[in-house]
């Protein structure tokens, strides 16, 4: 695979991005998953995931408004970039065509 | 507000790069503050704390994995090899003496625990500042009255129950000149009725003068808080409600600024939340401005009101000044009254302290006794430690004594002492947070509710820096002495085959001896105290409060303001209810009283006795606390009759006025006669027949006095003035637990008004046994400490009997073999024993007798020198230093007489 492939939780962080529009910062991203696939994610986790994202320009921050429920702390929003729109383009097709037809043989499998 | 755990936040704060710390703690406070709303404060926290370990290991590992160069890793693969060995080393050794490693690790763990539970106990209530800027300029005023009035003497009573106030004329006359004080803030607390979603609540209001909250630093949750206009006679009338009451009672409504909120039949709009504030009560709900008056200096009205009053003092000013300022407005008051003329009226003074001061002022006794009981725990932990670590190194002797004469250096020596010093403090001071921290948790179960301050203590950053530091000073004073005093042992020791047994005590003997001497001491001296405590305890529950709690059920009623200007309505209200809780047949008898035991104190006055001569001085003039009742009441709260008659429906607004003394007013002004059938004059010419005597009844906590007490009938007295005396409720009898007749009641309340529903509804008894809660908490802290002392101080004696009789092995089995019987042998063990607990017994007791009265504050029903207090403690010492002898006894009575002859 080649280096700016996308890792499993990276992939999830940037269809979340996708799913809530626009800007987003971390709150929202870890609730979405978490209620999407019905199981905590490590806050580390998705904080590096971010980071990652940001470094290979699939992201881009700025930091936001700093709000008193935070405790007078500013908000690092994210934007999705076009880079990244198309790394998961790039990606859903690879994945699409790797499921392509086994999703029936998965299933008797599993009965 | 609940705030995130301070630890944690703190740091992770520290621990995070500054350009993600916000972003990170941002989104976790965030999340936070949802999990508080939906789960409440303490899973949120627990949450927090583990999303805070997750965030650090999950950062760690990253980390690790990124800067994982070959050279880095050797480095430290180095480094940390080299550690790991020193402290395995460590380890190994203390596994290989594992009893003793157990008792000093225990003996750590309890000693840092206790103690860093009381400093942080004694730092949140004490030491730290208040949680408002610029603290230390915060102040509060208060009048206090020349001891040698009447109603100094009544306020005497209403003070131990904690409020001190100002006249509104003295803060008129104090605002009008002040030149060191900003804004004089006055505030009373009172019950409110507020009309919620779900119902009428009564709550706890405070009303505040319009600056309260500038002047605090304090900050709303949701909308404002009071400002100067609120002050304004006629502003709207505004609130501000507290973040508890938002989220409980009005369901967190975010469009909760700008409502409407009726209280007190007012309607408010609701302008602001506030987080929970402790001041000047916790739990206040609502907030209102104050609108008062202040009238001019002038002779002395009839009505005159009292409040609570804060400032700050301005700049550069001093509290000596505000001081003179006050005695000063003082004084211009008793001048402008005619009465002073005749020096009938003394002056009274300004009293100026610090908000802090003022805060802990009634709690400040027991906190240094504490304090105090935490030293004498950690020197007896650490006296502890070196007689143990003392121990271990003379096993040790010849090993060190051989490697010292191979030329090895004392450093090379000492270091694994140390190391093994180290590793102790680490175990007993990661436990002992733990313990503390767990102590801590628990504090708010059993900690006394008068503890000031009490939301403000947690296990902080603060408390593990002591325990981390306790454990240092502890591992230094116990590990370093005896560290260097171990190399210094001789050549010598290496030739002598056995420890020499001339019967001539070697240094290291002196210090074992002085040390365990020591330990029993500190055990003696916290044995005093926690007895001290334990006997007031006992004292105080034995007191007869003068009625029969058991089955007893007290209320009260909120009724509207209104009702002040519908003479007799009270009145009605309580006779049908008192009407309707005698015909259920669970109720003994129900009665009303102006004065409801273990509530606020009653109303109190002066009076006179028919046929003799008027008092000269406002000492001898008699005085009581005057309490309005129905016929029912006594018998309610059970307090008997002792001579005379009860009161009757008889006794109504057209026969002979009435009235009943109780135990303690015949004793003041009525010894050695007969007060029934003899006449008491009140105010406005009233005067009463005594009809009875009542059983003496305590008004407030045991520990204070009954007062005097003159009941009469309410049917008697004008209404307006039962109004005005009224500060209690209804008392019920039951036949079952008082608590089934809660629904009754309430029900036969709303029926008769609906405005004026019952609250603080309680058992008299568990009122009654709220006020032991302090003593009870006292007890137990110092029964720990005792203890803790107690079985280092066991260990220390057995310790060393064991080691003398396993030196003067020889010494037994000659004895034997020339003849000595059994008891023989054991009383040389029993009186080294003996003698070794009575002098460390002898020091701790003159030492406990010299420190007791710090504790005088604390104690009821006892002297702090109180003899069969130390002789118990002494009793006790000499029976445990008698059974540590036991072992060691039984060892020396195994000596096979042959066998020593032949080690001879």
């Amino acid at each position: 695979m080649s280096r700016s492939a996308l890792g499993d939780l990276e992939h999830l962080v940037l269809l979340a991005f996708v799913r809530l529009g626009d800007e987003s910062y971390g709150v929202p991203i870890l609730e979405e998953i978490a209620t999407r696939t019905g199981r905590p994610v490590s806050r580390a986790a998705v904080y590096i995931a971010l980071r990652r994202l940001e470094a290979k320009g699939l992201l881009r921050s700025r930091l936001g408004e700093a709000t008193p429920e935070r405790g007078g702390r500013a908000k690092r929003y994210f934007r999705i970039t076009r880079a990244g729109l198309r790394q998961l383009q790039t990606s859903r097709q690879a994945l699409v065509k790797m499921w392509d037809r086994i999703e029936a043989r998965l299933d008797r499998g599993r009965s | 507000m609940s705030r995130p755990p301070r630890l944690a936040s703190h740091w992770l704060e520290r621990s995070l790069h500054p350009d993600e710390r916000d972003e990170l703690l941002g989104d976790l406070q965030e999340q936070f503050e949802r999990r508080v709303a939906l789960d409440g404060p303490s899973r949120a926290r627990r949450w927090y704390w583990r999303q805070a370990l997750g965030l650090a290991w999950g950062f760690a590992r990253e980390r690790r994995d990124v800067i994982s160069t070959a050279h880095e890793r050797r480095r430290g693969h180095w480094a940390v090899s080299n550690l790991a060995l020193d402290w395995t080393y460590a380890w190994r050794s203390l596994r290989a003496s594992r009893s003793f490693a157990v008792v000093a690790i225990l003996t750590l763990t309890f000693g840092i625990g206790l103690s860093t539970a009381v400093f942080s106990l004694v730092d949140g209530v004490l030491l730290a500042p208040l949680p408002y800027p610029d603290p230390d300029r915060l102040v509060r005023l208060a009048e206090l009255l020349p001891p040698t009035t009447v109603r100094s003497r009544m306020q005497a009573v209403a003070d131990s129950a904690q409020h001190s106030s100002l006249s509104d004329v003295a803060i008129g006359a104090w605002l009008g000149t002040t030149r060191s004080l900003d804004t004089l803030t006055p505030m009373s607390t009172g019950s409110r009725r507020v009309d919620t979603p779900h119902g009428v609540e009564q709550v706890d209001g405070a009303e505040v003068g319009s600056a309260f909250f500038g002047l605090l630093g304090a900050r709303p949750v949701l909308g404002r808080v009071l400002v100067q206009s609120d002050g304004d006679r006629n502003a709207a009338p505004s609130t501000v409600i507290s973040e508890r009451l938002w989220r409980s009672l009005f369901d967190a409504r975010a469009d909760i600024v700008g409502s409407s909120v009726a209280i007190d039949d007012t309607t408010y709009t609701v302008v602001g939340v506030v987080p929970e504030m402790t001041f000047p009560e916790t739990g206040i709900a609502v907030w209102t401005a104050g609108h008062w008056q202040w009238p001019p200096i002038g002779p002395r009205r009839m009505f005159s009101v009292s409040l609570d009053v804060i400032a700050r003092l301005r700049p550069g000013a001093t509290l000596d000044q505000a001081r003179a300022e006050g005695a000063d407005v003082m004084k211009r008051i008793a001048l402008a009254d005619p009465a002073f003329a005749d020096g009938t009226v003394p002056i009274s003074t300004a009293r100026v302290r610090t908000l802090r001061d003022d805060l802990t002022a009634p709690v400040h006794g027991a906190l240094v006794t504490l304090v105090v009981g935490m030293v004498l725990v950690l020197a007896a932990a650490a006296v502890n430690l070196a007689g143990l670590l003392l121990a271990r190194g003379t096993a040790r002797q010849r090993e060190i004594a051989v490697r010292l004469a191979l030329g090895a250096s004392r450093w090379r020596l000492v270091r694994p002492l140390l190391l093994e010093q180290g590793l102790l403090s680490a175990i007993g001071a990661a436990v002992g947070a733990i313990v503390a921290w767990w102590i801590l948790r628990s504090l708010r179960a059993i900690a006394p509710p008068d503890l000031p301050r009490l939301s403000e203590v947690h296990f902080s950053i603060t408390s593990l820096a002591f325990a981390a530091g306790g454990a240092l000073a502890l591992g230094l004073v116990s590990g370093l002495w005896p560290a260097w005093y171990l190399p210094g042992a001789s050549l010598r020791q290496l030739t002598a085959t056995r420890v020499s047994d001339d019967g001539q005590a070697g240094s290291g003997d002196r210090t074992r001896r002085t040390l365990v001497a020591t330990q029993v001491a500190l055990a003696a001296i916290l044995l005093v105290g926690a007895a001290l405590i334990g006997r007031t305890l006992v004292a105080l529950l034995q007191v007869n409060p003068g009625y029969d709690p058991k089955g007893v059920l007290t209320l009260q009623v909120a009724w509207p303001d209104g009702w002040l200007r519908q003479p007799g309505r009270e009145g009605r209200f309580f006779n049908g209810l008192l009407a309707r809780l005698e015909q259920n047949p669970d109720v003994a008898a129900a009665g009303v009283s102006t004065t409801l035991p273990l509530l606020q104190v009653g109303y109190g006055g002066t009076f006179s006795i028919v046929g003799r001569p008027k008092p000269e001085t406002p000492e001898d003039t008699p005085m009581a606390i005057r309490n309005a009742i129905t016929p029912g009441y006594l018998k309610a709260v059970g307090t008997h009759i002792l001579r005379g008659r009860d009161f009757t429906l008889g006794d109504s607004s057209t026969s002979e006025k009435v009235a009943i003394v109780d135990e303690a007013l015949v004793r003041a002004y009525f010894p050695g006669e007969d007060p029934v059938g003899q006449h008491i004059g009140w105010s406005a010419g009233r005067v009463f027949t005594v009809v009875g005597v009542a059983e003496g009844a305590h008004q407030g906590p045991m520990s204070e006095p009954v007062q005097p007490t003159l009941y009469m009938a309410a049917a008697q007295l004008p209404d307006i003035l039962v109004f005005n005396m009224f500060t209690g409720g209804v008392a019920v009898r039951t036949k079952s637990d008082p608590m089934n007749i809660v629904p009754f009641a309430r029900t036969a309340a709303r029926e008769l008004e609906p405005d004026a529903p019952i609250y603080d509804v309680m058992r008299l008894e568990d009122r009654l046994n709220q006020t032991f809660v302090g003593p009870r908490f006292y007890a137990i802290a110092l029964g720990l400490f005792a203890l803790l002392a107690l079985s280092t101080a066991i260990l220390g004696v057995y310790g060393i009997l064991a080691y003398l009789v396993e030196r003067r092995r020889v010494e037994f089995g000659v004895r034997r073999a020339l003849g000595a019987d059994e008891r023989q042998i054991s009383w040389l063990v029993l009186r080294e024993s003996l003698r070794l607990s009575g002098t460390g017994l002898a020091v701790g007791l003159v030492t406990a007798a010299s420190g007791a009265s710090l504790m005088r504050s604390l104690l009821f029903g006892v002297r702090p020198v109180d003899p069969l207090t130390f002789a118990g403690a002494a009793s006790l010492i000499v029976v445990v230093a008698a059974g540590a002898a036991w072992f060691p006894s039984l060892r020396a009575l195994r000596v096979d007489p042959a066998e020593a002859l032949r080690m001879e």
